[in-house]
């Protein structure tokens, strides 16, 4: 689509959102211009609470899983489970992360949680606890959500 | 494995711009050039903003070639490079480390860190911390053993007599005398309050603090409660703030540094200031409505409402991301006696040195206001808003020394119950408004310093109108309702 503001086309599925700091509830149908910020309104779109909520659900990465420009990795292969699916005590492999915004990527490099690493899924409520390596680290659900795991099969 | 294609593909790449990138540095940044290379490709911004100013005429080609190899990399540099240390330190531990083994005290810890972080065993666990480290041990420890020692044999009887004596002796102004040892003097009211009153609770509060914090439980009560902070637009590390907000809310805005968004040192200062009482605080309201359990039930409702709603309209009107939370959590440890006296002692200090000179400010302030006769030109205006709140006029004094003190208000409140000038619901209306109402002047000046004085400022004027309006209603509820307590 194309800004009306400063006639930059762009793809409407990666521009960032700004719902999550907008106190309206509802999808509105607006997407954010990213040359200048201009919040135009995207036609065709389908609006409401059940839209918002298909976008940027539970469980979904801010932004929702198709959008992203940093998006590190392919679409799920097979045999490749989010973490909040997982089963407790299960140990696991890191196959990737998905993530749309830099700043939550560095969170999850900082905790070393990356690829190839093996992972147990400890508890799930009040807050997911994962054990890596030696370490054991609490995320919360939209974190967790941006890891994505292969079960390993126990021997 | 079967990641290695990516990493291969990112080392060739990196390498050859890596070294196009450092044959264009020109500048000396103190490194080697390809390691300001490496800093520049992985968006390191401090390296950015040097090289731009250090490479005027280079800037857009280097620029360009970060960007280019950015598109050429299906995934950031950074990240790439991460995994590509973690690999090679995988490779090392698996070369050098053979076997380990855990022990039996490695065992129970791992229990018992089961038992804080599971909910249904873990908010037990919470209670008796609470009931022994806090209300026991501080509560009536600190605020009760202590302070009665501190203030009323060493200043109430020997030092603030002495001290009046002698400046009555020689000092031949009585505004100076009244600076230093009157009712709102210098020594009288900041030295003896900072010392006597405030020292002994945050010695004790800090020690069982420091207890917490070194066996590392304070990681596992954030993610019990990160669920519950969410909703007030914080995440569990928010109850380290909080908690001490229980104890000094002066001492908790500063705290509040270690929240990681402005936005969340936002909302955690705004609740600090509207509705988390302190220690203080909490003595003389419990001792105000003591013959009324009624009343103490409804003001808890009162103030726990406000600050689930004032939490959850500031997360929903304050702009700013919604917080993450994640938290590593440390193995339990037995803490070294030596290391919590350390650690104490270095805040006991640090924390003199903040408060000290806002407690000396806030003595010269109520002096000069007084001398200037200021301060009867507020109380007569303070009586139209403490009227509509049904309260007798005499309240209105309380209220404004409630600014400075706020437990200084609460305790003129007490005084005016004794004389038989309040009724229950008036009591109850009284000690809920002065619990919203303006933090004390300590916590005022703090806000300013830390959230600087335009949003210092409006959280104030937000709290006072506030608490007048949830006074109001409230005392026009329990009229409509015809509730006597």
């Amino acid at each position: 689509m194309k800004c009306s503001f400063c006639g930059l086309e762009f793809d409407p599925k990666s521009a960032p959102s700004p719902c999550q700091r907008c106190p309206v509830s509802r999808w509105c149908g607006r997407r954010r211009c990213p040359g200048c910020g201009m919040e135009i309104a995207e036609t065709g779109s389908e609006t409401g609470t059940g839209a918002r909520r298909r976008r940027f659900g539970k469980g979904w990465c801010w932004g929702g899983p198709a959008a992203s420009r940093i998006q590190t990795t392919k679409p799920a292969g097979a045999g490749e489970a989010v973490l909040t699916e997982l089963e407790r005590n299960r140990p696991a492999e890191v196959s990737s992360l998905r993530v749309h915004d830099r700043s939550r990527l560095e969170k999850l490099m900082a905790l070393g949680i990356l690829p190839g690493l093996k992972i147990t899924l400890l508890q799930k409520f009040p807050a997911y606890i994962v054990q890596v390596g030696n370490s054991q680290f609490a995320l919360d659900e939209g974190l967790a959500a941006c890891i994505f795991v292969k079960p390993l099969t126990e021997d | 494995m079967s990641n290695e294609k990516p990493e291969a593909r990112y080392q060739r790449l990196a390498a050859d711009y890596r070294k196009r990138i450092a044959a264009r540095l020109k500048a000396d940044y103190g490194f080697r050039p390809d390691f300001v290379a490496l800093l520049l490709i992985q968006d390191d911004q401090e390296m950015l903003q040097l090289v731009r100013e250090k490479e005027p005429e280079a800037w857009t080609e280097i620029a360009g070639l970060v960007t280019e190899l950015k598109e050429r990399l299906d995934e950031p540099p950074a990240y790439l490079i991460a995994r590509y240390y973690q690999a090679r330190a995988s490779r090392l531990a698996a070369e050098t480390i053979c076997c380990q083994k855990r022990s039996a005290v490695a065992d129970f810890q791992l229990q018992l860190s089961r038992l804080m972080i599971n909910p249904v065993t873990g908010l037990p666990i919470l209670f008796l911390i609470l009931y022994f480290g806090l209300y026991l041990f501080v509560g009536r420890f600190g605020a009760g053993v202590l302070v009665d020692l501190l203030e009323e044999h060493l200043f109430n009887q020997r030092l603030t007599p002495w001290l009046t004596g002698a400046s009555n002796r020689w000092l031949p102004w009585p505004a100076l005398r009244e600076l230093f040892t009157g009712e709102y003097g210098i020594i009288t009211l900041g030295v003896r309050y900072a010392v006597a009153l405030i020292l002994p609770i945050v010695t004790t509060f800090f020690l069982a603090f420091a207890v917490l914090e070194d066996t590392g439980y304070l990681p596992r009560l954030a993610l019990l409660l990160d669920r519950f902070f969410k909703k007030i637009g914080l995440t569990g590390r928010a109850v380290i703030p909080l908690v001490l907000g229980l104890g000094c809310d002066t001492m908790a805005t500063l705290v509040t540094r270690t929240l990681p968004t402005r936005r969340e040192r936002f909302i955690a200062t705004l609740l600090l200031a509207l509705a988390v009482p302190c220690a203080a605080q909490l003595g003389v309201i419990f001792s105000l409505l003591a013959e009324k359990p009624a009343g103490i039930a409804v003001w808890a409702m009162i103030i726990l409402a406000v600050f689930l709603l004032a939490g959850f309209l500031a997360s929903r009107l304050v702009p700013g991301d919604p917080p993450d939370f994640y938290l590593e959590i440390p193995l339990l440890r037995r803490p070294l006696f030596s290391n919590i006296l350390v650690k104490t002692g270095a805040r006991i200090k640090w924390y003199f040195l903040e408060i000290m000179p806002m407690f000396i400010f806030a003595s010269l302030l109520i002096w000069a206001g007084r001398l200037s006769h200021l301060f009867d030109l507020l109380v007569r205006i303070l009586t139209f808003p403490v009227r509509w709140l049904g309260l007798p006029a005499e309240t209105a004094v309380a209220f404004l020394f409630g600014f400075f003190r706020r437990d200084y208000g609460a305790g003129g409140l007490y005084d005016l119950k004794k004389a038989g000038l309040l009724s229950g619901n008036q009591l109850l209306v009284a000690a809920v408004t002065l619990t919203l109402f303006l933090p004390c002047v300590a916590q005022f000046l703090m806000n300013i310093k830390e959230r600087g004085w335009k949003v210092g400022v409006s959280i104030s004027i937000f709290t006072l109108f506030f608490s007048f309006t949830v006074g109001f209603f409230l005392n026009l509820g329990l009229n409509l309702l015809g509730i006597n307590l």
